[in-house]
């Protein structure tokens, strides 16, 4: 059925009430506006996952445990020389500490400094665990609290820097939400304790947190009505009438405030992302009341004597079929983000915007009409000209902007075609990354004091490692206490993990002092009633509450704390996922179980969760929008158009994010969906009223005039307006407001032209086809079609594009270290779709050697029944690969034939490629592409085969992968040969880094259609330097492997 | 005396292995595995088998060096008389000592395979006692014959399984890029081919002197001259290397016959034949390539001055040859997964008298087809053998399967078609259906 536009007796009932229509518009804004009071801030990191991701739950447990939350950190710096150990400086600290403590909403328990903290040495009688600022602070007692602070790695870097020349005052607080104010006080007190020769600086996770959230809360509010006075401003100099302010006004407020009532009265929290919202909406809802009023002008300009009402339901009736085809497709746009985004803020946002889009639309239908019945707006004379049917000024140069396109259709696409390319070929380098103080100016206090404090102390970011194990006192035994010990360890080989403290730091203390040894390492006693007894020790010597933050009270569960001394994900993402591994290898299977928290965990998995949806969302939104575009023109190629200038403007925002050196974060990530929520509706609007200008005008030239002038400059203004509007923005102190501000006015700038110079340019190239009969339009729609798609590709494509190319990670995969040399067991399970298992063991050598042979020895050593069977493949690089098989019972070695590279190998699952391609797909053989996979952290990999000659060779004809993107080893591999199902898989389920290499330690794989399934669990793998070469010779394969090289290493 | 040498020999190497080492000896590994088969008829609808088979293999690591290898087999034949005559000192008997197979009965077979002290460093390698070798190319067609075989079932075993250990020293070492073999084989071990009775009994023309089948019978009185374990020695040579892709073999051989002349003799009742194991030179050039997804080998094996029976006006005698044997093997993965392995042996008499008792030419074709199903659990193989010259063909069809990796089931079915005076034909009565099933411990 088609869709028809409203006709005017539509409008002439919904106009019959005009007074009651505002009233009850009006009403509905001030119930809505009731619940904006409720609207709850969520700025915490953890607001961007789900509240079951267990990295949330891991935080709370970790907070719940242990009573930890993000502190601030109050650095002082003595000038160059002197030492915190110094009476004067100590008593600074002391006093600070003290001043701090005082302070309402700092927790008295929770504030630590060199002056509130101990020292574990010992004694001829046991333990002492003695204050570092003991009474008299004199210089007797300062040498000696240095002597001991150096004998406390954990209080190294921590406390007191590592130069001596700082030191950190440490709190939390006890309500979070007051954060603020908190801040301020401790301003207060820092600057009270300012004195010649010392620096203080006010950091620390909550204060940057809190600060920032006040800070974007107070220039929000304070600029975001600056915005809408600006734009409702704009629009009164537009038409020059108050009433049509006024008009404006109302639709404005009841989307912003009907949106955001309707968000808080659901109770959806107000993240920090959500300050956008108002924005858009403002945006859009001044779009449609532009359009009316603009329509409306023009005829009281051509007929001064028209009825209002007349005239109003006329304006109505010419706008609803593009108001409504705008609406929808910008709430299609942001469904499409809102159906793809996994980030709660995001989601939220993207479904109250297209709600706040509904909203305006209802307005714009409903409230409008009446509003300008109710006002009885007068002729504006900013449309006097249109009295003589002449286009204002500005009707007149966007005119003769459109008519460059309408000339020079080719030029115009081929241009923009060209600037997209550029676009995108700088949209290349965008990556994503987050540091909260980035969200600082590089001269704000707090900014230089995390960065002073990165830089003297071991970090600010914290990433925990909450250890747990079952049972009353199960973490007290000297068993896990080298577990976590070696989990330590393994953190502090990351790169930027400075350093990481647990109960096992002041174990091996305790350990030290009370066998009076020197303090080498992590030296741990070996019997677990030892550390039973340290503890005790320690609680009859010092404060039995001191191990609180390391190890709960029944002694099941600990945390390791590691200190990062960097603040950017794309730094510690590594770190996170390496860690992540360390215990999936080493610690699964034992009675331990580890889980990660802190602030750098929280972000990594919001990150990632972003940097997986990002793109997607993107992509759907603007195919969303292109379906819809396409609905309602009933055509292709004209809803091909209509997504072609907001395309444009997506691909120059990234780009210029790009150029700004602006990564994308999920505040940053919003100016795409803006940019398409903004872009699609000029090009509508102008497509709409083109084809009906096409109906009714003898010449494409005359539609245009007839078309262009009011509808451009009604969009212009609406430009203007927005673009003013968001100008404001860029005088917040806040770079992340300034970009915000910027990039939104960008955006509007930018769909505006690519809309007045691409639709001209379609249309007239459509009217030259038409008229020579000999072309074929659709060849023309099926060239826009590849465009398009080529620029949706690009930008679905370029989340990879600003990391990795598809040919990147094959080449990373390719690239992958390969050891000159391996030895390794494997253990083989091989099941049939009963459950029946056969088991075999082989050793497996390898060798790469300097003429590029790679040769493979598989020595079977059992079952008995295959013993000593022994396969053996040399590849070389210009002879190609021989294969030799040793049967013992024919004791021979026969060389067999090379199967085809899909093959079986073995008798397994796994195929002869599997084997020995090592896992590494062969860069000759597919053709890759990369898409966004459902596990943020793995790069999705396609490979489609590239001939129908290596697709036989190899059994299949494209594969995904997932892949690793630390190892780039595959985590799996679905192997397809026709349709959508895979025939079979190959998972590497453990991985691990063995001297070196990155190592498959357990590899599966299954035949999806028999249930067949082999599992090769590696074991005692070694990459020796070399290997005896004889043993690749096919004559030696009738002697057995050297007992050497059988035993275990 | 020979038998004194041979067990003085092996005391010695026991000495030299076990003396010093007994107290790191350890069990490297062992395999135990037992064998039932069930053959039936189809012709005539008897039982030609009820077999059970043990196998018991072990080899013990005296030190990092020195190693002991053991390997035994015992059989019984319920339906069969595998030694018909094994009593009968006039029949057939080439074995004494204790190189004479024990038996259990008439009926079964107690045979030790392998007990040989082998030392080994790198790629060196030295064996001494009962071993065998195996120098030939091709699949189950032996040209160049380093160890006698067993004939029995001569064309339903494989040619390990029935080849006959000998007792010896065989060395093996790199030498500028070469591998170097050479086997001294002190021991006089002949082929053992069936007694009349038995199942596959001594008709096979090339195993009577090149007699024809009609005239398996008709010898009267035998003598035999075994050949003396030192002083008729074998001795051989090989050396082997890979050029690329492609290995040549190079090998020489100086032994014994394993297989009989006759020379008739005057005897106090009347002509006596005496059976004869002349000396024997081989020599072999091979080579062994790959050519895309096939493997090619080819051998040439010349045998100079073979001794072989002509008759000559009516009666037997002898006359010295060359004889030449060529094979030519393919080995092919085939689409859907399908292993073909073709090969052809032409060997030939060169400018052989026309009195020639043995055929002038020898020459077979094999063709083998294999597919495996169910991760190889389940092996299909279709072997088909043809004699160039009788034209006459044995078929073998067998399946496979191993349920586990202990137990293994097969199938076979075996059909001989064509004259009988053929290799394959003369056995046209002797199809047979085999089911086997084995386990190892």
């Amino acid at each position: 059925m088609r869709w028809r536009p409203s006709g005017t007796a539509v409008f002439w009932r919904l106009t019959e009430h005009p007074v009651w229509a505002v009233i009850f518009s009006l009403a509905f804004i001030v119930w809505a506006a009731v619940f904006l009071g409720r609207l709850e801030k969520e700025t915490s990191l953890r607001a961007f996952i789900p509240t079951d991701h267990p990295s949330v739950l891991a935080e709370e447990s970790i907070e719940e445990i242990f009573g930890l939350g993000d502190a601030f950190a109050v650095y002082i710096e003595f000038q160059p020389g002197s030492s915190v150990f110094d009476t004067d400086a100590l008593a600074l600290i002391d006093d600070l500490t003290t001043a701090l403590g005082d302070i309402d909403n700092v927790r008295q328990d929770r504030i630590a400094s060199i002056t509130t903290e101990s020292s574990i040495s010992g004694t001829a009688d046991g333990v002492d665990v003695l204050p570092y600022a003991a009474t008299p602070i004199d210089d007797t007692n300062m040498t000696s609290a240095r002597e001991r602070w150096l004998s406390m790695p954990p209080h190294q870097g921590t406390l007191v820097s590592f130069d001596e020349s700082s030191a950190l005052v440490l709190f939390e607080l006890e309500d979070i939400g007051r954060a603020a104010e908190t801040y301020a006080a401790v301003l207060r007190v820092t600057a009270a304790a300012e004195r010649p020769g010392v620096t203080l600086g006010v950091a620390g996770p909550a204060a940057v947190s809190a600060y920032l959230s006040e800070r974007i809360d107070h220039d929000a509010r304070l600029l975001q009505p600056v915005v809408f006075l600006v734009v409702l401003l704009f629009v009164y100099l537009a038409f020059r009438r108050a009433g049509a302010m006024l008009c404006a006004l109302v639709i404005v407020a009841g989307t912003t405030v009907g949106a955001l009532g309707i968000m808080s009265w659901q109770g959806v929290a107000y993240y920090a992302i959500t300050n956008a919202l108002p924005v858009i909406l403002v945006s859009v809802a001044v779009a449609d009341a532009i359009h009316v009023l603009s329509h409306y002008y023009q005829l009281r300009a051509a007929d001064a004597t028209l009825p209002v009402r007349d005239a109003v339901v006329a304006s109505m009736q010419a706008m609803a079929r593009p108001i409504f085809f705008t609406s929808a497709t910008t709430a299609a746009g942001f469904c499409g983000i809102g159906l793809a985004s996994i980030m709660p803020p995001i989601s939220y946002f993207a479904w109250y915007a297209a709600l706040g889009v509904a909203l305006a639309w209802l307005f714009s239908m409903v409230t409008l009409p009446n509003a300008m019945v109710l006002l009885n707006l007068k002729p504006s004379p900013a449309f006097e000209s249109w009295s003589a049917h002449k286009p204002s000024v500005v009707g007149e140069v966007l005119l003769a902007v459109s008519r460059v396109g309408a000339r020079r259709p080719l030029t115009v696409l081929g241009a923009f075609l060209l600037l997209a390319v550029l676009a995108l070929s700088q949209a290349a380098a965008l990556r994503f990354d987050r540091s909260q103080v980035e969200n600082f100016s590089r001269d704000e206090p707090i900014r230089k004091a995390d960065e002073f404090i990165n830089a003297k102390f071991v970090g600010t970011s914290f990433l925990d490692v909450l250890v747990e194990a079952e049972g009353s006192g199960s973490l007290l035994s000297a068993a896990a206490m080298t577990q976590i010990v070696g989990l330590q360890e393994h953190m502090e080989r990351q790169e930027h993990v400075a350093l990481t403290v647990s109960i096992a730091d002041y174990l091996s203390l305790l350990h030290a002092a009370i066998e009076n040894k020197m303090l080498t390492g992590r030296e741990l006693p070996d019997d677990d009633d030892a550390i039973g007894q340290y503890m005790f020790v320690y609680e009859a010597s010092g404060d039995p509450t001191d191990f609180e933050e390391e190890i709960d009270a029944s002694g099941s569960k600990a945390l390791v704390r590691g200190m990062l001394n960097t603040v950017y994900f794309s730094e510690s993402r590594k770190t996170v996922e390496a860690i992540q591994r360390y215990i999936d290898d080493t610690l699964e299977g034992t009675a331990l179980r580890a889980t990660l928290g802190g602030d750098v965990n929280t972000t990594y998995h919001w990150m990632t969760r972003l940097e997986s949806s990002h793109f997607k969302g993107v992509a759907l939104s603007l195919c969303m929008v292109l379906l819809l575009s396409i609905a309602v023109f009933r055509s292709v190629s004209i809803g091909l158009v209509a997504v072609v200038p907001v395309t444009f403007t997506v691909l120059l925002i990234y780009a210029v994010m790009a150029s700004l050196d602006i990564y994308l974060e999920p505040a940053t990530s919003m100016f795409a969906a803006i940019s398409v929520g903004l872009g699609v509706d000029f090009a509508i609007h102008l497509i709409d009223r083109l084809r009906q200008a096409l109906a009714s005008e003898a010449t494409f030239a005359s539609a245009l005039e007839l078309a262009i002038p009011p509808t451009g400059r009604a969009c212009f203004f609406n430009i203007v307006a927005l673009g003013l509007g968001f100008s404001v923005l860029t005088l917040s102190g806040l770079p992340m407001l300034q970009r915000f501000g910027g990039m939104v006015a960008l955006a509007a700038f930018a769909s505006f032209i690519a809309a007045l110079l691409v639709v001209p340019s379609w249309f007239a190239l459509m009217e030259r086809m038409k008229k020579r009969p000999a072309s074929k339009p659709h060849e023309i729609t099926a060239g826009v079609v590849l465009l398009i798609a080529a620029v949706f590709a690009s930008t679905t494509g370029q989340s990879y594009a600003a990391t990795p190319t598809p040919e990147w990670v094959a080449q990373q995969i390719a690239d992958r270290a390969e050891a000159p040399a391996t030895r390794r067991l494997i253990d083989m399970t091989l099941t049939n779709r009963r459950g029946r298992s056969k088991e075999r063991q082989a050793m497996v050598l390898k060798l790469v050697d300097t003429s590029r042979s790679r040769m493979t020895r598989i020595s079977f050593l059992a079952p008995s029944a295959i013993r000593n069977t022994t396969f053996l493949s040399v590849e070389h690089e210009q002879d190609g690969e021989g294969r030799w098989l040793y049967l013992p019972a024919t004791k021979r070695v026969r060389r067999i034939p090379s199967s085809d590279r899909g093959d079986h190998f073995l008798g397994t699952d796994f195929s002869y490629e599997d084997i020995q391609s090592e896992l590494k797909f062969d860069l000759d053989d597919y053709d890759f592409a990369l898409e966004p996979g459902a596990d943020s952290n793995l790069y999705t990999l396609l490979g489609q085969t590239k001939s129908a000659s290596i697709a036989k060779e190899l059994g299949f004809e494209r594969f995904t992968a997932t892949i690793d993107p630390a190892s780039f080893l595959p985590r799996r591999i679905e192997f397809f040969k026709r349709g959508e199902n895979p025939f079979k898989v190959v998972e590497v389920r453990k991985q691990a880094f063995i001297d070196g290499y990155w190592t498959a330690t357990e590899i599966f794989a299954e035949h999806l259609q028999n249930r067949h399934s082999t599992l090769f669990e590696y074991r005692e793998v070694t990459y020796p330097d070399s290997l005896d070469p004889r043993h690749f010779d096919p004559a030696s394969l009738e002697r057995a492997l050297p007992a050497a090289l059988l035993q275990s290493p | 005396m020979n038998d004194q040498v041979r067990f003085t020999a092996i005391a010695a190497c026991c000495c030299i292995a076990i003396v010093p080492c007994a107290d790191a000896a350890s069990v490297q590994e062992y395999t135990l595995y037992a064998e039932a088969s069930y053959a039936a008829s189809p012709a005539t609808g008897t039982e030609v088998q009820q077999a059970l088979a043990v196998e018991a293999e072990a080899t013990v690591s005296m030190s990092e060096s020195f190693q002991w290898r053991f390997g035994a087999r015992a059989s019984y034949d319920f339906a069969q008389r595998l030694r018909p005559n094994r009593d009968d000192d006039r029949f057939f008997q080439y074995a004494n000592g204790i190189n004479q197979r024990p038996g259990i009965g008439d009926s079964g077979d107690i045979e030790l395979r392998e007990l040989y002290l082998e030392w080994h460093r790198d790629a060196r390698r030295v064996r001494l006692g009962r071993q065998q070798a195996v120098w030939s190319s091709l699949d189950d067609i032996s040209m160049f014959v380093l160890n006698p075989s067993d004939f029995h079932e001569f064309v339903l075993s494989g040619e390990t399984e029935r080849q006959r250990p000998q007792w010896g020293l065989y060395l093996d070492v790199p030498a500028a890029g070469w591998r170097l073999e050479s086997a001294v084989f002190l021991d006089n071990t002949v082929h053992d081919v069936p007694d009349p009775g038995s199942w596959f009994e001594f008709t096979a023309p090339q195993f009577r002197f090149g007699a024809p089948p009609e005239q398996a019978t008709s010898a009267t009185e035998f003598d035999t001259e075994l050949p003396d374990p030192l002083r008729d020695a074998t001795y051989a040579l090989r050396g082997s290397r890979s050029f690329g892709n492609t290995k040549i073999v190079f090998a020489g051989l100086t032994g014994n016959e394993y297989e009989a002349v006759a020379e008739p003799r005057p005897g106090a009742t009347g002509p006596v034949l005496l059976r004869k194991f002349p000396r024997r030179h081989l020599a072999q050039i091979a080579m062994e390539t790959g050519l895309g997804s096939a493997v090619i080998r080819g051998e040439l094996v010349m045998q100079f001055n073979k001794v072989l029976n002509v008759r000559e006006e009516g009666t037997l005698s002898m006359a010295e040859v060359d004889v030449l044997a060529l094979g030519f093997g393919v080995d092919l993965n085939l689409p859907r997964d399908v292993f073909m392995n073709v090969q052809i042996l032409l060997d030939r008499v060169q400018d052989a008298p026309e009195t020639l008792i043995k055929p002038q030419r020898n020459d077979l074709l094999t063709v083998t087809l294999q597919r495996s199903f169910l991760y190889d659990s389940l092996i299909a193989k279709w072997r088909w053998y043809r004699d160039l010259e009788f034209r006459d063909s044995l078929s073998q069809v067998s399946i496979s399967y191993a349920p586990s990796d202990a137990t293994t089931i097969e199938l076979l079915g075996a059909w001989f078609t064509g004259s009988p005076l053929g290799r394959f034909g003369q056995f046209a009565e002797r199809d047979l259906v085999r089911l086997t099933l084995g386990y190892s411990f």
